[in-house]
């Protein structure tokens, strides 16, 4: 509601006001080491390492190679990541355990070392049930899924739901008359999600694909937490080019994961921040950032995941 | 004990007075008016020739003067009046009612004011004659008195075209509005660029941004106590206004010849008129929308005696916005017929009534009793349906939508003024007020079933009472000292404040006044704003059980003199420090209703301090005055900007106000305004980096962007400075029925882009990023006419 009122009048001043090109002096200031990772007990160790840039320019983020990136566990050496491509370092042996704390440190000549320290959540979520229905809402047909969780009570507990579907992906050619189909995989890919839920934030309730939750609202509690989104329709092109839609039964991974409060805390401000973007009389919203010498995050999140079909 | 605090009083009274506690003593009172309108004349000045000892007239033009039974000259004086004097053989208490007649040349500025600076105790006060306040050039014609008072130091303006006042790094919450002792909650039309208040129908505008006296609470950073007009007592007269934006026309006179008196006086835009008919035609019949305001304030007096007069005025102010859609849809082949209607609007407003009584006890003791009304309320609703209508049947989708928020408040108050002596002014009362808060409903309502959702209305009251005394301490030292204590109740939960207030005058044998002053102030209701543009949907509510009242103390020190009756100077330093200020949370709004207010806030402080300095030449052809501020303004959230401290978005480091009115002969009368201001401070990003993309077993990274934007602090950035010269001109005739008035001007006459916000877009040409500042308002020239009958 507050866009539909602000809409007026920043309508009014891009059209009717007048536009000039300023010159603003940011300090070019030398960059910092960034680092994102996010650690799963279920995965091995992968940190990716780039630089940040002027906010004005548009290029691809400069990645560091040949970084020592260490990793260490309850303050011990747990292992060096060797350099893989485009900026990763991916341990093939290392993953980390529930529980435990871990800091990454990464040096690299010419740049501050920057180090971020996580624990990694001791349990993974406890759902006592998932259902999958179809609903009416606003007009229009949604899959809504409803999560049990079973919250402990004695932890400060984070969550983070997202639906993965399976999908085809089609790979078509466009040059000729008529699209020619050239190949199709099946991929998991993430989808839109909405949810009433009292206890999420305005900018939370739709079009975002993390929905985050803290246990605030249901400490020590069973909450069911209903999220929705879009049923899944395919396009098809028949030979004569005219579009086909059809609906399918893909299959839905519904991961959930417990998350470190640091992981929860950027994806969230993260959220917000796209949310705001381009409202000039909001208060522009900070990201959160747990590198020290650094930019970027290192969280951790045990995650499970459930087939729903 | 009673007899012992009276004892005190009395005591106090005698010593200060210098006079002997027993010379027989007599007082003369009355009222000191305008000959030509009847009008009250607030702040004149009443003194005893001899020794200069006097007093001045309060808010309904009252005085008294208690004096040794002798042979005594009164004079009575008021700027821009000529002074009367009058020599009475004081044997008894007198009634004396006394009329000035303008004293200007015809080719002067009627410039009139109250008594000079260096008199005063009261610091950081001004009064800005409304003769002279529709002199000046103003925004598309429209007379307006917030930014008058926008160019006098210490007061910012917010955003660009704004009537925002942001008074010694205050928030525009912490001025205390009051229209004939009514509080006004929401003093904007059209989202901020012009405010509620129709010049025709004020007498008096005061602003008090420190050292305030103890009669006045419940805000932290000033006071504009605005008077409307009272009616012509002497004859029926009436003024109508033709403007580019809006019309008006006020209409005052006697009711029963100087018994009871009237004013009215409306105005309304007629943009609406115009816009209508054209989104009409160009939508092919289906779309008509427009918006309006229009505002009307009514005054009745009545005078039952020299002892009793009722004052009832009311203040009734809306701006409505609306969207009608509304088309069919024919589907031959199928007989299929579908008909959607949409509406959408938007309304806000104030109402507020007032009853004032006014009694005079004794000579020495006058009373005011008042009871208020005032409502704001702010209401956005859409109503939605589409109808269709097959061979089969009739099915019918709907949906309406409704927001609203508000605040309600009956008050009630008795006010005394007690003038024993001319060395003492004693001024106390008691007052109480029930608040009702709407934060925000939300109800929807879709096919007939029902939601609502939103915070609760809560009930609060609200108590005050004070007492103070303007007292001379021999000739040259002047101290107003007080007490103002207040009580709210919310929730069960109560919250107490007592404020000790005081100003101190000094005057030098040069007649250089130097001054001081220290106030603490208390305030138990927040306006929830996350636009910083005055938006109707900005949110007054309680201090509850979590969010605590907002409180705030402030030094001030300063000089004053006034040079041959015409030129006054003074330059005043403030310190001042607030606690318990609100903030929205980062991103977070009024709309996500599905959460309580209180869960969307941060509570932090702000610190603020400067010197001002203000020179003003009052008399002559040309008048007008000079501002400079030079301020800090700071505020510090435990969870905004990582704790540390951060420049207030209206922090303006160097502010500067020129104003100017030149009479060039009778008929001519020119003005202009010019303004610098530093620019806003703004938080922009300076870098950007790689987003997470999480490890979350995703082989599609996600919808959003892939880049995290760093702000290097809030409020790091200052947009540009802000400058504008704005000329006006009137030309004044004197017709056979009546005066008219022809006022032509341009306001930003170098058309100069002052910022608004800036945002970052892409060139489409070179496809590289860069900053773009919009400005809001470019040069503007308008025309209206005036005519008084």
């Amino acid at each position: 509601m507050k866009k539909i009122l602000l809409f007026p009048i920043i309508t009014i001043t891009l059209f009717l006001g007048c536009q000039t090109v300023i010159d603003i002096k940011i300090a070019d200031e030398p960059p910092k080491l960034v680092i994102n990772s996010t650690l799963d007990p279920d995965e091995f160790i992968k940190v990716h390492v780039s630089l940040d840039q002027h906010i004005l320019l548009e290029r691809d983020y400069k990645t560091i190679s040949a970084a020592q990136v260490e990793i260490f566990e309850n303050g011990t050496l747990f292992t060096t990541l060797p350099d893989s491509t485009n900026g990763y370092y991916i341990s093939a042996t290392h993953k980390p355990q529930k529980g435990k704390t871990y800091r990454v440190s990464v040096s690299k000549e010419g740049f501050e070392n920057a180090s971020a320290k996580v624990i990694v959540p001791m349990e993974s979520v406890k759902i006592s049930s998932i259902k999958m229905d179809t609903v009416e809402q606003e007009g229009g047909k949604y899959l809504q899924f409803s999560i049990e969780l079973i919250d402990d009570k004695d932890i400060e507990n984070f969550y983070e739901i997202s639906i993965l579907r399976e999908a085809y992906k089609y790979n078509y050619d466009y040059s000729g008359e008529y699209p020619v189909l050239l190949d199709s995989s099946l991929i998991k890919d993430m989808v839109s999600l909405e949810s009433n839920d009292p206890g999420l934030e305005e900018f939370q309730t739709w079009g975002t694909n993390r929905i985050l939750y803290n246990d605030d609202l249901f400490n020590g509690k069973t909450y069911n937490i209903k999220v929705l989104t879009s049923p899944y329709y395919s396009y098809e092109f028949s030979e004569d080019g005219e579009g086909k839609e059809y609906g399918s039964n893909p299959k839905y991974h519904l991961v959930v994961g417990n998350t470190s409060k640091s992981y929860f805390s950027y994806e969230l401000s993260y959220q917000l921040q796209e949310w705001t973007n381009d409202d000039p009389f909001s208060e522009p919203v900070q990201v959160y950032n747990n590198i020290t010498n650094g930019y970027g995050i290192l969280g951790a999140c045990n995650y499970s995941s459930f087939v729903v079909e | 004990m009673k007899k012992t605090i009276i004892i005190a009083l009395v005591l106090m009274c005698s010593l200060t007075s210098g006079q002997g506690v027993f010379a027989q003593r007599h007082t003369i009172s009355g009222y000191v008016k305008d000959k030509a309108s009847g009008e009250s004349l607030i702040g004149a000045n009443v003194y005893n020739k001899d020794n200069y000892k006097g007093t001045t007239t309060n808010t309904f033009g009252f005085y008294s003067l208690t004096l040794p039974q002798d042979s005594v000259t009164i004079v009575f004086s008021y700027v821009g009046y000529t002074p009367v004097q009058t020599t009475i053989n004081l044997v008894k208490n007198i009634e004396l009612n006394m009329e000035l007649s303008g004293s200007i040349e015809l080719d002067e500025i009627l410039i009139t004011a109250e008594e000079e600076i260096q008199e005063q105790t009261q610091m950081s006060k001004i009064t800005v004659p409304i003769a002279q306040m529709q002199a000046l050039p103003s925004l598309m014609g429209e007379v307006d008195i917030l930014k008058v008072l926008q160019l006098l130091p210490g007061v910012q303006s917010g955003t660009e075209g704004s009537s925002g006042l942001y008074v010694r790094g205050g928030g525009p919450d912490q001025n205390l509005i009051l229209l004939d002792g009514v509080p006004i909650y929401n003093a904007s039309h059209l989202f901020g660029f012009f405010s509620v208040f129709n010049a025709d129908a004020i007498n008096n505008v005061d602003l008090i941004k420190g050292g305030f006296p103890a009669r006045y609470g419940g805000r932290l950073s000033s006071v504009i106590d605005i008077s409307m007009k009272e009616g012509s007592s002497k004859k029926f007269k009436g003024t109508a206004t033709i403007g580019l934006v809006a019309s008006k026309v006020t209409l005052e006179g006697p009711i029963v010849n100087e018994k009871t008196t009237f004013l009215v006086s409306a105005r309304r835009t007629y943009v609406d008129v115009f816009a209508s008919p054209i989104i009409k035609a160009t939508s092919n019949g289906t779309n008509t929308g427009g918006y309006y305001f229009y505002d009307l304030n009514v005054k009745i007096n009545h005078k039952f005696s020299n002892k009793d007069r009722l004052y009832i005025s009311g203040f009734f102010g809306r701006d409505k916005a609306y969207d009608r859609y509304s088309d069919t849809y024919l589907d031959e082949m199928e007989d299929i017929k579908t008909e959607y209607k949409d509406e959408f609007g938007l309304n806000w407003g104030n109402a507020i009534g007032a009853i004032r009584w006014n009694h005079l006890f004794t000579p020495k003791l006058f009373s005011n009793v008042t009871l208020t009304y005032s409502q704001y309320n702010f209401k956005v609703f859409e109503n939605y349906m589409s109808k269709t209508t097959k061979p089969s049947g009739t099915e019918v989708d709907s949906y309406s939508m409704k927001y609203t928020s508000g605040i309600d408040d009956f008050a009630a108050k008795i006010d005394f003024d007690f003038l024993p002596s001319p060395n003492h002014y004693i001024r106390f009362g008691v007052s109480g007020i029930r608040h009702e808060f709407n934060p925000g409903v939300l109800s929807y309502k879709e096919n007939d079933v029902d939601t609502i959702t939103g915070s609760f209305k809560t009930k609060a009251y609200e108590v005050a009472s004070y007492i103070e005394d303007d007292f001379n301490v021999g000739d040259k030292l002047k101290i107003n000292a007080g007490l103002h204590f207040s009580g709210f109740n919310v929730e069960n939960q109560y919250y107490t404040s007592l404020q000790p207030r005081i100003s101190l005058r000094y005057l030098h044998n040069n007649g250089l006044a130097i001054k001081a002053s220290y106030a603490q102030m208390a305030q138990y209701i927040h306006l929830l704003s996350n636009s910083g543009i005055g938006l109707p949907t900005d949110l007054w509510v309680p201090s509850t059980k979590r969010i605590e009242p907002q409180s705030s103390f402030q030094y001030a020190i300063g000089v004053a003199k006034t040079f041959n009756r015409t030129y006054e100077l003074s330059v005043e330093g403030y310190y001042k420090e607030m606690d318990n200020l609100i903030e929205y949370k980062d991103g977070a709004s009024f709309t996500s209703v599905n959460k309580d207010w209180q869960d969307k806030i941060e509570i932090g402080r702000g610190t603020s301090y400067g010197v001002e300095v203000f020179a003003q030449k009052k008399l002559g052809k040309l008048t007008g005055w000079v501002g400079y501020t030079l301020s800090w303004s700071d505020r510090q959230f435990d969870h905004i900007n990582s704790g540390k401290s951060f420049s207030y978005k209206y922090d303006r480091r160097h502010d500067i106000s020129v104003t100017s009115i030149y009479q060039l002969n009778e008929r001519v009368q020119l003005s202009g305004v010019w303004v610098y201001g530093t620019g806003n401070a703004v938080t922009l990003p300076n870098k950007s980096y790689l987003k997470n993309t999480g490890n979350n077993r995703s082989e599609n990274p996600g919808y959003y962007g892939n880049n995290v934007k760093y702000y290097d602090g809030r409020n790091g950035y200052r947009m540009r400075s802000y400058h504008r010269l704005d000329l006006s001109a009137s030309w004044t005739k004197i017709k056979k029925n009546g005066i008219r008035k022809l006022s032509v001007g341009i306001y930003n006459i170098y058309n100069q882009k002052n910022p608004f916000f800036i945002k970052i877009d892409t060139d489409i040409g070179t496809n590289k990023k860069r900053f773009v500042q919009y400005s809001l308002v470019p040069i503007i020239p308008y025309i209206s006419y005036r005519f008084d009958f």
